[in-house]
C-alpha cells in the first residue's frame, strides 16, 4: 500500500530540511522516493501548514526492569484505580507497560531506551519491554560494578579481555550499550562505603573508578559500539560534583563519552546556600569537546519517584522520601538497586535552582547533536513533561514567567534570566529525533529520507508549544497510522534494538567457571536466546564497527 | 428519603467492583444517579442497573445490597456517611478508606476489609479476611480511625500499622496481629497466632490467654489492676465490641511491653478473671 503525506512543512535535520514544503511517500513500512507522477497512492493525506517530523526517540527512559517494577510496587497507590481504567493505562511516574507505550506514543515519540539494565535482570527487562505497545525498545547495559569485571581489572587483565567480557555479556543479555552507574562506587556501598572518589581504590578489589570508567570507554571504543560509554557520573546530586563531571571527561582522553542526567552532576558549592550552578562549567566542557555528548535529566516540579542502579546515592537520598518510604536492595553480584519517592518543591530553593541549572545545560550546550531532551523518567519528572519542556526551551518570555514564580532567591543564583536563546523546530528535531538516532547508531530511524522506517509524527504548528507536542495530529509507526488527534487508533508491537559486538569466545570457560561459583545461574541460562525476544520476531541488528570511532 | 435495595441480576461471572455504590450517592443524586453509575466486572463495564435490580426499601436514605452468590469487591469502599448493609458476602476491600457512616456485613467479608479507613463503623457478623485494618496497598499507615467488629474470626495481619481506632474480633485471629502497629486498640476474643505486636510502637492489644508464643522482644511487666479497664470495657459493650468470653467485672490483666526489638512501648494485655 502506498500512502502519500502531501504538502507538509518537513523538519528533517539529518537529511537537511528545515521546514521547506514536501510530500513524503511510505510504502510497507518504509518511507520511499517519489515514485513519479504515474504513481496512484491509495491513501493520501493532506497535511499543508502542518509540521512533519520524524517519530521521536528518547535515549534514557527508566521504562522497564527491576527497578522500575520495585517502584511501581512501592507507588502502589498510583495503581489503585487499575480496576477503573479497562485500558490499564495507570501510573503517572510509574505507568504500566501499556500506560507506557500508550503516552509515548500519543506524544509522537516512537521509540525509548531502557538505560539501566542490570545483567541479571535483562531477561526480565526484556519481557517488559516487549509487553510495552506500540513503541521500538531497547537497553543498555549496567556494567562498571559487577563483579567479573572488576576481578579481571584487579587481576590486571589487558584491554582485550576486558572488550572481550563486555561483548560477550552485550550479546548475552541482547544489549544495545553499555552503561557504567557510579563505576566503583555501587561495589564500595556493599562494603559499607558512603563515598568513593574518583582516585580513591575500592574497598575490595582495590581498583580506582577511574580505572573502571577508561577499561570500559575503551572496550566500547575497541568494539566499536555505535553508543559511547552512557555514564551515570559520581556523586550525584551532592553540592560540588561538578569536579567529578569534569574529572571524568578528562579520565577518557578523548574518548567517546556520553554524560547522563548531567543536571544532576553539574552542582557547585559555592554561595551562600552552599549549592550553586555550575552548568556554565560543564556546557564550557562539552562544546570544547566534540567527543563528549550529554542528556540533560531536567527536572519538572510535582510528585515522581526516584529509581537508580546507584545505591550510594539512593541511600544518601533516602531521608528526604516523600512519602516516606524507599527501599535500596542489592542484586546479584551485578549493582544495587534504589527507589526513593520525591516531590520536587517549585517554592524549594534547592528544587527551583535543580530546575534552573538543566535549562542552563540545555541553552548553553550550543550543539544540539550532542545534548538530548530527557527528564531521566521517572527521576527528575515522568516523561509525560516533555512537552512542557519542550516550551520552555522555545519561549523564552513563558520560561521567564514561570522563573518568577519560583523560590524568590532564586534569580540571583542563575544566569537563566539572562539567557536569550530560544530553540527552533529544527534544533528541536535534532534534539529529539536525528541526535539520539545518530548517537545510537539506527540507521534507519531518526530521519524521513528514503530508506528509512516510517515514523512519522504530525503536528499543527501551534503557538503554544506545550499544546502542539502533547498532541500530534497524527503518529505513525511502521507506516501505519496509530494515533489521531492524541487518541491511540490502533495498536502494534515494536522492536527491540541491539548490537552483537564480534568478541573472543574463549572468555567463556573463565566466566563459566565463575558463574558457577558465584552467580544465581548458570553461564548457558544467563545467555538470552533469540527466540526469547519478542517471540523470535523482534530484533533488530545494529552494525560494530571496531575502529570507526 | 425512602432507602434502596439492589440485587444482583446475575450471581455468576467474574467480581463486580461497588467502589462509588454508596449511600452518599443516594443521598445527592437520588435513584437516577445510582442507577447510571458505570461499573466494572471483570474487563467489561456496565450501568448499575444492569447489574442489579432496584427496589425501595431498607433503611431511610439507606443502601442493601443481596449478592446472591455474586462476588462483590470494594463495597462501602470510601463511604462517607449513611447506611449501608450487605445481606449477605462481600468480596476483597469492604469498608477500605472509608470515613463515615456504618457498614454492616451480615455474611462474611475479604481480605482489606477495612484497609486504610479514617472513621465510620464496619460491623461483620461472620469471619473477615487477611489485613482487616491494614495499609492498603502503597500506604505507610493502616487504619487511623473509626471502629471495627467481626462477630467471627479473621486472618493474618489484622490491624497491621495501625494508627488510631478500634478493632474487636470476638473470635481467632491469624499470625503478625497488630504487626508494626504505631497506636490504636485490637480486641481479640478467642486466642490469636504467632507474631502478635511484631515491631508494634504504641497501642494496645488485648487478649484473653497468653498468645501460642509470645513474641520475642516482649517483656513481661507483670500482673497488675489496670483501672482504665474497667472504662473501657464499658464503653466496648455498649459498642459490642467487648468479646463474650472476657470477664464481665475486675481490672486484674498481665501485661507485655514491646516490641523492644523496634524501640516500641506498645502492650499486650491479657485480660483474666477479676
Amino acid at each position: 500500500m502506498l500512502t502519500k503525506l502531501a504538502g507538509g512543512r518537513i523538519y528533517d535535520p539529518a537529511n537537511g530540511h528545515d521546514g521547506a514544503v514536501g510530500d513524503l511517500f511510505l510504502q510497507d513500512g518504509r518511507i520511499v522516493a517519489d515514485p513519479g507522477p504515474g504513481a496512484a497512492p491509495d491513501e493520501v493525506h493532506d497535511l499543508t501548514g502542518r509540521v512533519v517530523m520524524a517519530g521521536a526517540i528518547d535515549i534514557h527512559s527508566h521504562i522497564a526492569g527491576g527497578k522500575v517494577n520495585i517502584a511501581r510496587l512501592l507507588m502502589a497507590e498510583e495503581h489503585r484505580m487499575a480496576a477503573q481504567e479497562p485500558c490499564g493505562c495507570v501510573g503517572l511516574a510509574t505507568p504500566s507497560t501499556h500506560a507506557t507505550g500508550c503516552r509515548y506514543a500519543q506524544m509522537g515519540y516512537t521509540a525509548a531506551f531502557e538505560p539501566a539494565m542490570l545483567p541479571s535482570n535483562a531477561r526480565h527487562a526484556h519481557l517488559e519491554m516487549a509487553d510495552i505497545p506500540l513503541i521500538d525498545t531497547g537497553g543498555y547495559l549496567v556494567l562498571g560494578n559487577d563483579d567479573l569485571l572488576l576481578e579481571l581489572l584487579a587481576s590486571g587483565a589487558g584491554e582485550e579481555a576486558v572488550a572481550d567480557y563486555v561483548g560477550f555479556m552485550l550479546n548475552a543479555t541482547r544489549s544495545l550499550a553499555v552503561k557504567a552507574v557510579n563505576p566503583g562506587g555501587i561495589n564500595a556501598f556493599k562494603y559499607n562505603q558512603r563515598r568513593l572518589d574518583v582516585d580513591e581504590n575500592g574497598p575490595f578489589h582495590a581498583i580506582t573508578p577511574r580505572r573502571i570508567l577508561t577499561a570500559l570507554a575503551g572496550a566500547v571504543q575497541r568494539l566499536g559500539i555505535p553508543h559511547p560509554l552512557h555514564l551515570h557520573g559520581f556523586n550525584l546530586g551532592v553540592p560540588g560534583n561538578v569536579e567529578a563531571t569534569l574529572d571524568s571527561i578528562v579520565a577518557v582522553d578523548g574518548l567517546r563519552l556520553h554524560l547522563t542526567h548531567v543536571q544532576f552532576h553539574a552542582y557547585g558549592a559555592e554561595g551562600d546556600r552552599k549549592f550553586s550552578s555550575a552548568a556554565a562549567r560543564v556546557a564550557e566542557a562539552v562544546n570544547r569537546r566534540p567527543n563528549i555528548s550529554v542528556d540533560v535529566g531536567q527536572i519538572m516540579f510535582g510528585q515522581t519517584v526516584t529509581a537508580s542502579a546507584d545505591t550510594m546515592a539512593q541511600m544518601g537520598n533516602a531521608g528526604l522520601a516523600h512519602p516516606k518510604k524507599w527501599v535500596m536492595m542489592d542484586i546479584e553480584c551485578d549493582a544495587g538497586c534504589g527507589v526513593v519517592p520525591f516531590r520536587y518543591r517549585d517554592k524549594a530553593f534547592v528544587n527551583a535552582l535543580q530546575w534552573a541549572i538543566g535549562l542552563e545545560l540545555f541553552l548553553l550546550i550550543e550543539d544540539p547533536w550532542r545534548i538530548f531532551l530527557t527528564t531521566d523518567h521517572p527521576n527528575g519528572a515522568p516523561f509525560t513533561s516533555y512537552p512542557e519542556l519542550i516550551r520552555l526551551l522555545m519561549d523564552r518570555d513563558h520560561r521567564l514567567a514561570r522563573m518568577a514564580e519560583l523560590h524568590p532567591a532564586l534569580p540571583e543564583h542563575t544566569i537563566l534570566g539572562s539567557l536569550t536563546r530560544e530553540y527552533s523546530l529544527g534544533e528541536i528535531a535534532t534534539m529529539t529525533r536525528a541526535a539520539p538516532a545518530r548517537i545510537l547508531g539506527l540507521t534507519d530511524r531518526g530521519h524521513l529520507g528514503p530508506g528509512a522506517v516510517a515514523d512519522i509524527t504530525v503536528y499543527t504548528d501551534r503557538p503554544d508549544r506545550h499544546a502542539m507536542f502533547e498532541t500530534p495530529d497524527l503518529v505513525f509507526k511502521d507506516g501505519r497510522l496509530i494515533v489521531r488527534d492524541g487518541v491511540v487508533v490502533a495498536f502494534l508491537q515494536g522492536r527491540t534494538h541491539v548490537v552483537e559486538p564480534a568478541y573472543d569466545p574463549k572468555i567463556e570457560s573463565w566466566m563459566a567457571r565463575r558463574f558457577d561459583e558465584r552467580m544465581g545461574q548458570r553461564l548457558t541460562h544467563f545467555r538470552i536466546a533469540e527466540e526469547e525476544i519478542r517471540g523470535g520476531n523482534g530484533l533488530v541488528r545494529h552494525a560494530c564497527q571496531p575502529g570507526a570511532f | 428519603m425512602s432507602g434502596l435495595i439492589l440485587t444482583t441480576r446475575d450471581s455468576a461471572g467474574p467480581p463486580i467492583d461497588m467502589t462509588g455504590v454508596l449511600p452518599d450517592r443516594l443521598i445527592e443524586g437520588g435513584r437516577e444517579a445510582l442507577a447510571g453509575l458505570m461499573l466494572v466486572r471483570g474487563r467489561e463495564r456496565h450501568r448499575l442497573d444492569a447489574l442489579f435490580a432496584l427496589q425501595d426499601g431498607g433503611p431511610s436514605g439507606g443502601l442493601v445490597l443481596q449478592p446472591g452468590d455474586a462476588v462483590l469487591d470494594g463495597v462501602g469502599s470510601g463511604m462517607t456517611a449513611g447506611e449501608l448493609r450487605v445481606e449477605g458476602e462481600c468480596g476483597a476491600y469492604a469498608g477500605s478508606a472509608m470515613r463515615g457512616g456504618v457498614l454492616t456485613v451480615e455474611g462474611n467479608c475479604g481480605a482489606f476489609a477495612a484497609a486504610g479507613m479514617a472513621g465510620g463503623s464496619l460491623r461483620v457478623l461472620g469471619d473477615a479476611g487477611d489485613f482487616l485494618g491494614a495499609p492498603l496497598a502503597g500506604g505507610t499507615r493502616g487504619m487511623s480511625g473509626g471502629s471495627v467488629v467481626v462477630m467471627g474470626n479473621a486472618g493474618d495481619r489484622v490491624g497491621e500499622r495501625m494508627r488510631r481506632g478500634l478493632i474487636a474480633v470476638h473470635g481467632r485471629v491469624g499470625g503478625l496481629c497488630g504487626a508494626r502497629m504505631i497506636a490504636g486498640t485490637i480486641v481479640v476474643g478467642a486466642g490469636c497466632g504467632p507474631g502478635a505486636g511484631q515491631a508494634m510502637r504504641r497501642g494496645s492489644i488485648l487478649l484473653r490467654r497468653a498468645p501460642e508464643a509470645v513474641t520475642p522482644g516482649f517483656v513481661d511487666g507483670g500482673m497488675n489492676d489496670w483501672l482504665f479497664l474497667d472504662l473501657m470495657r464499658k464503653e466496648l459493650i455498649d459498642g459490642g465490641a467487648w468479646p463474650s468470653g472476657f470477664p464481665t467485672a475486675g481490672t486484674r490483666a498481665r501485661r507485655l511491653i514491646g516490641d523492644r526489638t523496634a524501640g516500641g512501648i506498645g502492650e499486650v494485655l491479657i485480660v483474666s478473671e477479676a
